[in-house]
């Protein structure tokens, strides 16, 4: 229970509130970590249509099973003679001209689980197809090296299985000031002066009194590293932009946190699909790529990797409702500066070969990404974060 | 039976209760109460708005109506406004409370979320209908309304190239769940759900030129299956059952589950599939008032907001202000996040909800800070968090019920779990405060984001 020690904690908490402003701000400054690695995880969740993505154009059987919604090749931007992007992913194709994007295709895990719920949760947990964990892989890398609360940051509105530890869970921040205004109260402060531990073993109460006492600390400590660093990009009006503004904000702060994680919602694309899912692309491509930008331009893109992933792929034939179903393998985004495979890792989908629900079979374990990243971009090793060795891709 | 499990009772099955009604209950037995409790359900009241100005809309068809239509969508975001204040007043004062709390359930089950009011409402009502009724009829019935219908994508089921949105969340999410179906039952479903729709007053209708007429294979059963054929093959199931008392005991009883006590339930409900009878039976459990059960549940914001109201009625001037309290804490209720809903439990809890939950009471009912003893409560300077919410508060009802009560009754009134070790401490040592206050400082504990 290294990080979950009531006495350093509370002892930290309180101390926070009794030094002044402007030597916090010093400490802080002092302690800026230099070259710390971070890493951003983006959900696309629903299941995104990975064949509308990264499209096969000269494929038939790609035309022929999807008469209605196929993407026009005159609306693909090419990546080589077999696969293009959909024309509204212009923004990765910048970063994928400039070596800064690893495309890994057909990457999924054996016996593919179609529900959301549960893919999403092996893809969080890292677990295999018939393995129940608890906790996500970005949990258990808090339980054993992680030392504040604020080491791993959601910026969405609840906390995801992938930050759940055993022993403690990564923070939702959206909003700093608004946080540090309510976690303020004088009240909170008394009645946090009268605990010892005896609440924080119970069920549910200790996890309210032990969030409490993270709260506090990770208001204080967000709000005084974040409140000068206002982006200057614009990154529009949705709410994923709003998400990516906020990380970009965090990051170039400098907050030591090592693992962000977002998603956008809206990729079950069961009928009528083919509006939706464009501008679902335009959203998550221009706010990805404005936080590119934004990193560069603050110097914190070299140390930020982004990795992208959806819980599955869709189905190859298009259904009655204009739609996919869910499906099983999968593209997967990596964005760096000093990637060692940039552009297409892998073959394009083979779509002569399905399984038979007519859905992509996997060539990668999702988990030899983690591991690779875990390996060299996290600096852990992959071995004690996964339950079983996966040889690691060469991404990073 | 003991004032402790009449809180603990009304709590879970209801949505609170009075403690001068609480007290009264006290005289009668285990049984009697029970009684009582599902007696107040046994008329159920719909809830609506005023939609007249719909109805012309969807009494006919849709030909000719775009114009029409257009115009009706706009006014249609002001009546979703209304219709969610009053589903959560609803919530806060009906006497038909335990229906109330069931549908509150079925709607985070049978999940669908329709921007179209009018059968949204409807939906919401049938929901009411069939809360405390069979399990069989209820899902036969959810299926074919027209918000489930959009939601899952049945009405845009056909013969020859079926969609399985819906078949494959009826499994997993709405009877089975995960592991007791086979991804061949819901193809082999997904074509008995061909040919679904609606008109556009939202009854039903079987499109027989879209309908797969021909032999289905499912669990075992073969022959030509229609979707009423599907439900009853599902339900013959022991794990629909289970499926369904797991959920409920985690809603009801304990989010950790004991699987000798949802057996015993599934036991009942296999027999019948009868909703009332269940729910007697978990009521009526010792182990239902097993102190590992009680004061130990997280709750929902929307019980966060009706266990506020209990204790000081209050009303939101702007309804929009309303639904931003709601999204704020992460349950507006008319928005489920997806069709598997909310998943409860400690997921309502992060750094950012747990803090405002905490302040809510002091914001509706206060000056926005806590009762302390600091100069920032007492001087109430400065913008706090929450003022520009505008709440009036009825103070008068609170001096009525609880006013008269010793701090330990009031605490047992507000708190479901009991004070101890600091907490308790600090109530014996920090005094100077009004009832009033206290109740808001009870209010702002984490114990009171327990029931």
């Amino acid at each position: 229970m290294k990080r979950r020690d009531f006495i350093k904690n509370s002892a930290l908490a309180s101390s926070l509130f009794l030094v002044p402003g402007f030597l916090k701000a010093m400490d802080a400054q002092l302690s800026v970590p230099e070259g710390i690695k971070r890493l951003v995880i983006i959900q696309l969740a629903g299941g995104n249509d990975g064949l509308n993505t990264v499209v096969p154009y000269r494929n038939d059987i790609y035309y022929r099973e999807r008469p209605m919604i196929a993407i026009k090749k005159r609306h693909i931007i090419k990546l080589n003679t077999e696969l293009g992007f959909h024309t509204n992913l212009a923004p990765l194709k910048e970063l994928f001209d400039k070596g800064e994007l690893t495309i890994v295709n057909n990457v999924g895990y054996p016996n593919p689980n179609r529900s959301h719920f549960r893919s999403t949760d092996i893809w969080h947990t890292a677990s295999a197809a018939n393995e129940v964990l608890h906790e996500g892989w970005v949990g258990r890398y808090l339980d054993l090296y992680g030392e504040n609360p604020y080491d791993a940051i959601e910026v969405g509105n609840a906390l995801s299985l992938i930050m759940k530890g055993k022993f403690g869970n990564g923070t939702v921040a959206k909003d700093a000031a608004m946080l540090k205004k309510v976690a303020g109260d004088p009240y909170f402060d008394t009645l946090l002066s009268y605990q010892q531990d005896a609440h924080l073993s119970e069920h549910n109460m200790g996890y309210l009194y032990q969030t409490m006492i993270d709260a506090k600390q990770t208001a204080n400590y967000i709000y005084e590293k974040t409140k000068v660093t206002k982006s200057a990009f614009d990154y529009g009006t949705s709410e994923f932009g709003k998400q990516m503004k906020t990380l970009a904000e965090f990051i170039n702060s400098r907050l030591d946190t090592k693992v962000y994680f977002a998603s956008l919602n809206g990729f079950d694309t069961h009928a009528g699909q083919s509006g939706k899912h464009e501008s679902l692309l335009k959203t998550y491509a221009e706010g990805v790529g404005t936080l590119v930008k934004d990193l560069k331009a603050n110097g914190t893109f070299k140390d930020t990797l982004i990795l992208t992933f959806s819980e599955f792929g869709r189905r190859v034939s298009q259904n009655a409702a204009m739609g996919t179903d869910h499906g099983a393998a999968n593209n997967v985004f990596v964005i760096g500066k000093n990637l060692k495979r940039p552009g297409l890792y892998n073959q394009a989908p083979d779509l002569t070969r399905l399984d038979k629900n007519g859905d992509l079979i996997y060539e990668i374990d999702f988990r030899r990404i983690y591991a690779n990243i875990m390996d060299n971009w996290l600096d852990v090793p992959s071995t004690t974060l996964l339950n079983e060795a996966h040889a690691p891709l060469n991404i990073v | 039976m003991e004032l402790k499990n009449i809180y603990h009772l009304y709590r879970r099955a209801a949505f609170g209760i009075r403690p001068s009604e609480a007290k009264k209950l006290t005289s009668f037995t285990r049984e009697e109460v029970v009684d009582k409790l599902m007696e107040g359900s046994e008329n159920v009241t719909p809830l609506t708005v005023d939609l007249s100005e719909f109805d012309e809309f969807f009494a006919g068809d849709f030909q000719g109506k775009l114009k029409e239509f257009r115009k009706l969508i706009r006014k249609n975001a002001s009546k979703h406004l209304e219709y969610n204040a009053a589903w959560l007043e609803r919530i806060s004062t009906s006497k038909e409370a335990l229906n109330e709390r069931m549908t509150l359930f079925w709607s985070n089950h049978f999940v669908v979320r329709d921007q179209v009011l009018y059968y949204s409402v409807q939906y919401r009502n049938m929901l009411r209908e069939h809360a405390l009724g069979d399990f069989r009829d209820f899902t036969k019935e959810i299926g074919k309304a027209p918000s489930m219908m959009k939601y899952l994508n049945t009405n845009r089921n056909k013969k020859g190239n079926p969609n399985e949105n819906y078949a494959r969340e009826l499994l997993e999410l709405f009877t089975l769940g995960e592991g007791n179906y086979t991804e061949d039952d819901i193809k082999e479903a997904a074509r008995a759900f061909t040919g679904w729709g609606s008109r556009m007053d939202g009854s039903f209708i079987l499109n027989e030129r879209r309908h797969d007429f021909s032999t289905k294979n499912f669990m075992g059963w073969k022959g030509e299956l229609d979707g009423d054929d599907i439900v009853n093959i599902i339900c013959k199931q022991k794990a629909c059952a289970t499926f369904i008392c797991t959920k409920l005991y985690r809603y009801f009883v304990n989010t950790n589950v004991n699987p000798d006590h949802v057996e015993e339930m599934a036991e009942v409900f296999h027999k019948d599939h009868d909703i009332k009878n269940l729910m007697r039976f978990l009521f009526m459990s010792d182990w239902f008032y097993d102190a590992d059960n009680v004061g130990n549940k997280i709750k929902s914001p929307i019980d966060l907001l009706s266990s506020i109201y209990r204790v000081v009625p209050f009303e939101f001037e702007d309804h929009r202000q309303q639904l931003f309290v709601q999204r704020l804490l992460g349950q507006s209720l008319l928005e489920p996040p997806n069709v598997a809903g909310w998943p409860g439990g400690r997921s309502w809890i992060n750094s950012h909800t747990l803090m405002i939950r905490m302040k809510l009471a002091s914001v509706f009912l206060g000056n926005g800070m806590i009762p302390s003893e600091s100069f920032q409560y007492k001087a109430a300077q400065g913008r706090t968090f929450g003022d520009r919410l505008k709440v009036s508060s009825d103070w008068s009802s609170f001096s009525n019920e609880y006013g008269g009560l010793e701090f330990e009754g009031l605490a047992e009134a507000i708190c479901a779990p009991e004070l101890k070790g600091g907490t308790a401490q600090m109530f014996k040592e920090v005094d100077g405060f009004s009832k009033r206050e206290i109740s808001m400082q009870l209010m702002s504990l984490p114990e009171f984001q327990l029931t």
